[in-house]
């Protein structure tokens, strides 16, 4: 504790851990052609300043506004040009990305190219990454989405030992989201023991194809069962090796 | 520095990024989306790398332009365009790393992580990597609230954006420095 840091060093190493920072290029589809985007603000700001000098033989104290606020940001830019990954020298856009060597830390990013039609807003023929095509089609109708699967869901086949006493609340498992994403379909068969008190416990997987897939969603669903049990029952009473299985379908 | 950089935009009405946007909404001028996309890839490209991995911000990143894209309309003129954007980018991010069952998987391995280990010898060498070593240690909304800081944000409008309280955030924020001050001063 020599030298408390002050907040003016950590904005200071803030900016330069951002500038060490390899960023990659996102370039509309033919749109930055006629203009090298990197020198755009230090053209712009050169200009006005010379129009704020300008001025300032016209109007003093409305020009000493004017210097201030472009030298301002133009000394940043000074900063940002001494440093290495930023360059400010007008090159084409593509030349730049194959120039990545430079990078200080992190690995260099491909660069990205979104062919996106900008005047139509639907996003289908943009050229994606492999991993983002299979979530497309969801993305595109959340809504519906959860509805389809409690429809599709097909109801559990019940295949039960003799002298099961009544059901009297039934409910049916959440189709698993990462399993509907993907499509999986499978089946998950659970043996469970019936309580005096009409409630399941003891809920131990059978089979389960594929495994591990759905066991959550239907051990959850199958806790909440209850049965009526005959009156007199003891209190230790319990019906073991009950076996139900549930079918995951998608409809379509 | 608040007033200097509200009369930026004045002078020259061009850079403001409010008005590119809303200009790009308007007529779909491809040149303002390139001018608003040079001025805070930058910022939102470290946001996303600094809270996740190379690939998943580089797939966020494009995602959160084509989401602007995709509702530039849906921007109503007036409010910050940066801190829709870094909404916007926040939440792609969120889910993204939902989908990939990583969503505050870090919290668990933050423990361990604490202290220095191996390489300590060659971070303590440069203030700068020890900085980054630090902010990658922070957990996750303590790095968010502190960048969102750095960036510029007030603590109101980080509150909103994080659907959290603003006394949270600013707690957020005290801890993330406090962190950052006595790992810095005790390893230089």
């Amino acid at each position: 504790m020599t030298s408390p840091l002050t907040d003016n060093e950590i904005n200071n190493l803030y900016s330069k851990r951002k500038q060490q920072i390899n960023v990659p290029e996102i370039s509309l589809d033919n749109a930055i052609t006629e203009q090298p985007v990197k020198a755009q603000p230090v053209t712009t700001i050169r200009l006005k300043r010379s129009s704020a000098i300008f001025f300032s033989s016209l109007f003093a104290s409305f020009a000493i506004f004017a210097l201030i606020t472009h030298l301002l940001p133009e000394k940043t830019i000074d900063k940002i040009s001494q440093n290495k990954s930023i360059k400010t020298i007008p090159v084409d856009l593509k030349a730049l990305s194959t120039k990545s060597d430079e990078a200080v830390n992190l690995p260099s990013p491909p660069s990205l190219k979104i062919e996106a039609p900008i005047e139509k807003i639907i996003p289908p023929q943009i050229k994606k990454l492999p991993s983002e095509k299979a979530i497309v089609p969801q993305v595109a109708t959340p809504k519906s989405y959860p509805l389809n699967l409690a429809v599709t869901l097909s109801m559990p086949t019940l295949s039960l030992g003799q002298s099961t006493p009544p059901l009297t609340f039934k409910s049916l498992p959440k189709y698993p989201h990462t399993a509907a994403k993907k499509n999986i379909e499978g089946k998950v068969k659970l043996a469970y023991t019936i309580t005096a008190q009409g409630n399941v416990k003891d809920i131990t997987v059978v089979t389960a194809t594929p495994a591990k897939t759905f066991d959550r969603a239907a051990k959850i669903a199958l806790n909440k069962w209850k049965y009526q049990i005959p009156e007199n029952a003891a209190d230790d009473w319990i019906k073991e090796g009950n076996i139900v299985e549930f079918n995951f379908k998608l409809k379509n | 520095m608040k007033l200097p950089s509200m009369m930026k935009g004045w002078f020259n009405p061009n850079v403001k990024p409010e008005l590119l946007l809303d200009k790009y909404a308007q007529s779909g001028d491809k040149k303002s989306l390139a001018k608003l996309i040079e001025h805070y890839n930058r910022d939102l490209f470290h946001f996303l790398l600094s809270q996740s991995d190379h690939a998943t911000a580089e797939d966020c990143l494009q995602n959160t332009w084509l989401k602007v894209m995709k509702n530039a309309e849906q921007y109503k003129l007036g409010t910050s365009v940066k801190n829709w954007l870094f909404t916007i980018a926040r939440h792609t991010l969120i889910d993204e790393l939902r989908r990939l069952n990583r969503w505050h998987t870090r919290a668990l391995s933050e423990h361990d992580l604490s202290s220095l280990t191996l390489s300590e010898e060659v971070i303590k060498k440069d203030s700068l990597t020890l900085f980054n070593h630090i902010i990658s240690q922070l957990p996750f909304y303590q790095r968010e609230a502190f960048i969102l800081q750095q960036e510029g944000f007030s603590l109101h409008e980080i509150a909103i954006m994080t659907h959290e309280k603003q006394e949270t955030i600013k707690s957020r924020i005290r801890y993330a420095k406090q962190n950052i001050r006595s790992t810095l001063e005790s390893k230089l």
